[in-house]
């Protein structure tokens, strides 16, 4: 299968139409072979539509990859049915790390795209356990400043067109309450500038929470769920 | 659960409505960050005051996601941006800094200076089996989601709508796919295949 890939021009991948290049993605994807058995794998979940197995290289212990079995590359690729079903079996997972594994969080991940730091050809999931202090730091969001302008003109081209696909949205544009721009800043606006985010103006700033300081010292009684109990209430808490 | 708690910042957010929302539902409401990681990064909340995606009822986790796949293929569409990252984290120790559930929407370019990756952990062939183990067993009950409101005959809160459209959103976007990729616009076209060729480098 490889050769098959290998022996293929740029030419021939051109001229393939999108359900032949998605065939050829999937013969050649690692992880519908682990799908499908040909691979061995670590599997700690699976259903009809979605397996779940241990990633080799684990961020922390219980990293675990949830991926539909049918392929797909990225999220916009599935259905949004299948999206929420694949996020219930994440949720639960996550569960299923709090209790076995005594950890004290998770996080929830995708990856869309080699520039997100995708490297599967196919979807997946990570749901990766954590505890305080577990040398894992890539989750922690870097916080720009931006000024208000750009912020509602990126907020306004957004809503606009989720607007166009989202049929429900009840969204309203809101412009700045506190401090109402003049006129002709207003009008200005509503032809949003092209879109191009300046990475010289923002300063990241990484911000740093001590992570002992705001745990509540209650324990909880049930006996059940002590550990989400005590997630929950020591996040109220703040 | 209380529907809404006095001491939660984003629950005050949300009943104030001052924030830059980008979608709103009954259940749901998608702001976009004001110290965005990235440019466009959207938080997508439920409206109900839940700590954790664990104590988050089920057809609400449902909502929430069904809502970020449509708000992620905005952003790709709208910001002409190379990837996206969703996040969630539940706990202090998973940098949660927020009491209230969210899923963040991050948008990515390349050299936009984020990295979200990890140094692999080695865990000897006995302790991945250990952890197998006890993730297999704690995991063998998962299904059976409640994808009602609880106390209300009602699914995913309006149903009609909400099911109807996401039924219809299962077949536009290949409709449209298909549409663009015939109709005269040979930009769009060259950037999906040079997407799945890239991809397909890499797997080669």
């Amino acid at each position: 299968m490889e050769q098959n890939l290998a022996s293929l021009t740029e030419e021939d991948l051109k001229n393939m139409t999108p359900d032949q290049l998605r065939e050829l993605q999937r013969k050649n994807c690692i992880f519908c072979q682990i799908i499908s058995g040909k691979v061995q794998s670590k599997k700690v979940f699976e259903d009809e539509k979605s397996i779940a197995i241990l990633d080799i290289n684990p961020a922390n212990p219980g990293h675990v990859l949830l991926m539909p079995k049918e392929h797909a590359t990225i999220m916009p690729q599935i259905s949004d049915i299948d999206i929420g079903y694949l996020f219930l079996v994440a949720k639960s997972l996550s569960k299923s790390g709090l209790k076995a594994l005594k950890a004290e969080g998770s996080n929830i991940f995708v990856a869309n795209g080699i520039a997100a730091g995708q490297k599967s050809p196919h979807f997946m999931i990570h749901i990766i356990p954590r505890k305080a202090n577990d040398g894992i730091a890539g989750f922690g969001l870097l916080r720009r400043k931006m000024a208000k302008e750009e912020l509602q003109a990126v907020q306004q081209a957004i809503l606009k067109r989720s607007k166009e696909s989202m049929p429900g949205n009840k969204a309203e544009l809101i412009l700045s309450l506190e401090a109402p721009k003049e006129p002709e800043k207003l009008e200005a606006k509503e032809q949003p500038p092209a879109i191009k985010f300046d990475k010289q103006k923002p300063k990241p700033s990484v911000e740093i929470r001590p992570a002992e300081e705001t745990k509540g010292p209650e324990q909880s009684d049930d006996e059940g769920s002590i550990d989400l109990d005590d997630i929950a209430r020591v996040l109220g808490r703040k | 659960m209380s529907s809404e708690n006095a001491a939660c910042m984003v629950c005050q957010a949300v009943a104030s409505g001052t924030g830059m929302a980008v979608y709103e539902d009954d259940e749901v409401v998608a702001y976009l960050d004001e110290n965005p990681a990235a440019y466009g990064h959207l938080a997508v909340i439920p409206k109900s005051h839940h700590p954790i995606i664990e104590e988050t009822p089920d057809y609400l986790v449902n909502h929430v996601f069904q809502v970020v796949n449509k708000l992620s293929v905005v952003v790709f569409e709208e910001l002409k941006v190379q990837g996206t990252n969703i996040l969630v984290s539940n706990g202090i120790a998973a940098g949660q800094d927020l009491p209230h559930f969210m899923v963040n929407i991050i948008p990515r370019t390349e050299g936009d200076g984020l990295n979200f990756q990890w140094q692999a952990k080695h865990l000897s062939e006995e302790e991945m089996s250990t952890v197998e183990i006890v993730l297999k067993e704690q995991s063998a009950s998962i299904g059976a989601f409640e994808l009602k409101k609880k106390d209300e005959a009602i699914v995913l809160g309006k149903p009609e709508e909400i099911i109807s459209s996401a039924k219809e959103r299962k077949k536009e976007p290949k409709a449209e796919e298909k549409k663009e990729e015939k109709a005269d616009e040979p930009q769009a076209e060259t950037e999906e295949e040079n997407y799945l060729i890239r991809h397909l480098r890499r797997i080669a």
